[in-house]
């Protein structure tokens, strides 16, 4: 598993280094999960986002040990924003997918694969310095697959949805 | 109360007008990786009726989180201090809200970029939270993002303490309180943090 996510991240950071300037990498934290992110700018309203995560689903409760892990693409669309005193602001909306290998709020405790469609709501402050700092929402509208006995069960992925009002906060800086 | 006492006393150790200058908000988010810990129970078994002492290290890894809001002080151009208000796990199903008294060492000065150092210690708010004690030591890197804003990454070592509910496997069930004669636990974690102040 750490080989493919390894793989993973090498491909979204070579993606993100073809693309030459505007690369931003960072840390994403939130209660739903914490990792590392690669942004790039594609043009000044638009950013393309990668993220890779740890899934902490009952993990900072206390509840389970070990966490799953998730990776989310989310496409930043700027639709509103002012600048005062060098220090810009800016917010987006984001349309994006992700794809992890996780605990439900209905699995029992044990690892299904997510699949889900992502929106997220986000702000963001870019500091003069060349660091970026986010803040944002992020629902996933998606189907929760785990193995049983003989095949597979499908439901819906609760813990996209129940956890969207978690916020998330992004540290990026800006090479 | 001390820390009442600290930041009555701090507008005049500042200097009056230049106080609100010194004054800083912050908010603090991380992961605690719990170790180790320590415990010491003992109490009377009902159903034998015998005084049971048991006490012993245990390596065992919770993987735990913490949220943070500071009001902190410049006292000087080299060390700040803070009250936080948190909430954060303590260890496996045990969520707490401390209030601790932190201060800070900033060797490049408190508004310049680079290493600092930091000790803290906190206790439990709440009824149930009687005897919870929390000590930390580390550092971090701090980076100016302008005038008045600043980013922390931090790294620190934290000890608790707890008194905990004893349970008995035998009965399988929990020690009523009036049996317990001591109960006291300590928890080795690690900490991560990023903290904004403003």
């Amino acid at each position: 598993m750490s080989r493919k996510v390894f793989i993973l991240f090498f491909l979204m950071c070579s993606a993100a280094n073809l693309q030459g300037k505007g690369v931003s990498p960072g840390l994403f934290s939130s209660p739903k999960g914490a990792g590392f992110s690669i942004d790039y700018e594609v043009s000044r309203n638009i950013r393309n986002s990668y993220i890779v995560l740890a899934d902490l689903y009952g993990v900072v409760k206390g509840r389970y040990d070990t966490p799953g892990i998730k990776a989310v693409f989310l496409h930043y669309n700027r639709f509103a924003g002012f600048e005062s005193g060098g220090t810009a602001v800016d917010f987006y909306f984001a349309p994006g997918v992700s794809m992890g290998y996780v605990r439900d709020s209905g699995s029992e405790g044990l690892y299904g694969i997510s699949t889900a469609v992502d929106i997220a709501l986000a702000g963001r402050i870019n500091f003069e310095r060349g660091f970026d700092i986010e803040v944002g929402f992020n629902c996933e509208a998606g189907l929760f697959s785990r193995s049983i006995d003989k095949g597979v069960r499908m439901s819906l992925y609760r813990n996209g949805l129940t956890q969207a009002y978690y916020p998330f906060v992004k540290i990026s800086y800006r090479f | 109360m001390a820390a009442i006492l600290l930041f009555a006393t701090l507008p005049l150790a500042a200097g009056g007008g230049d106080f609100l200058q010194r004054m800083h908000l912050g908010a603090e988010w991380g992961l605690s990786a719990n170790l180790v810990d320590y415990h010491h129970f003992n109490y009377l078994d009902s159903s034998i009726g015998f005084r049971i002492d048991d006490s012993g290290w245990r390596g065992h890894y919770t993987q735990l989180g913490f949220v943070r809001l500071t009001l902190g002080c410049d006292v000087s151009r080299f060390v700040s201090i803070c009250v936080s208000g948190s909430y954060e796990g303590i260890s496996r199903g045990r969520r707490i809200m401390p209030v601790s008294l932190r201060a800070g060492l900033f060797p490049s000065g408190v508004h310049e970029e680079g290493i600092f150092f930091f000790s803290e210690a906190g206790t439990g708010m709440r009824r149930n939270e009687r005897g919870v004690r929390l000590y930390q030591l580390g550092s971090g890197y701090r980076i100016v993002l302008d005038a008045r804003r600043s980013l922390d990454f931090k790294l620190g070592a934290q000890v608790s303490h707890d008194r905990p509910r004893v349970w008995d496997p035998v009965e399988e069930e929990y020690i009523p309180e009036r049996n317990i004669l001591r109960n006291n636990a300590w928890y080795y974690a690690l900490n991560m943090a990023v903290a904004l102040e403003f």
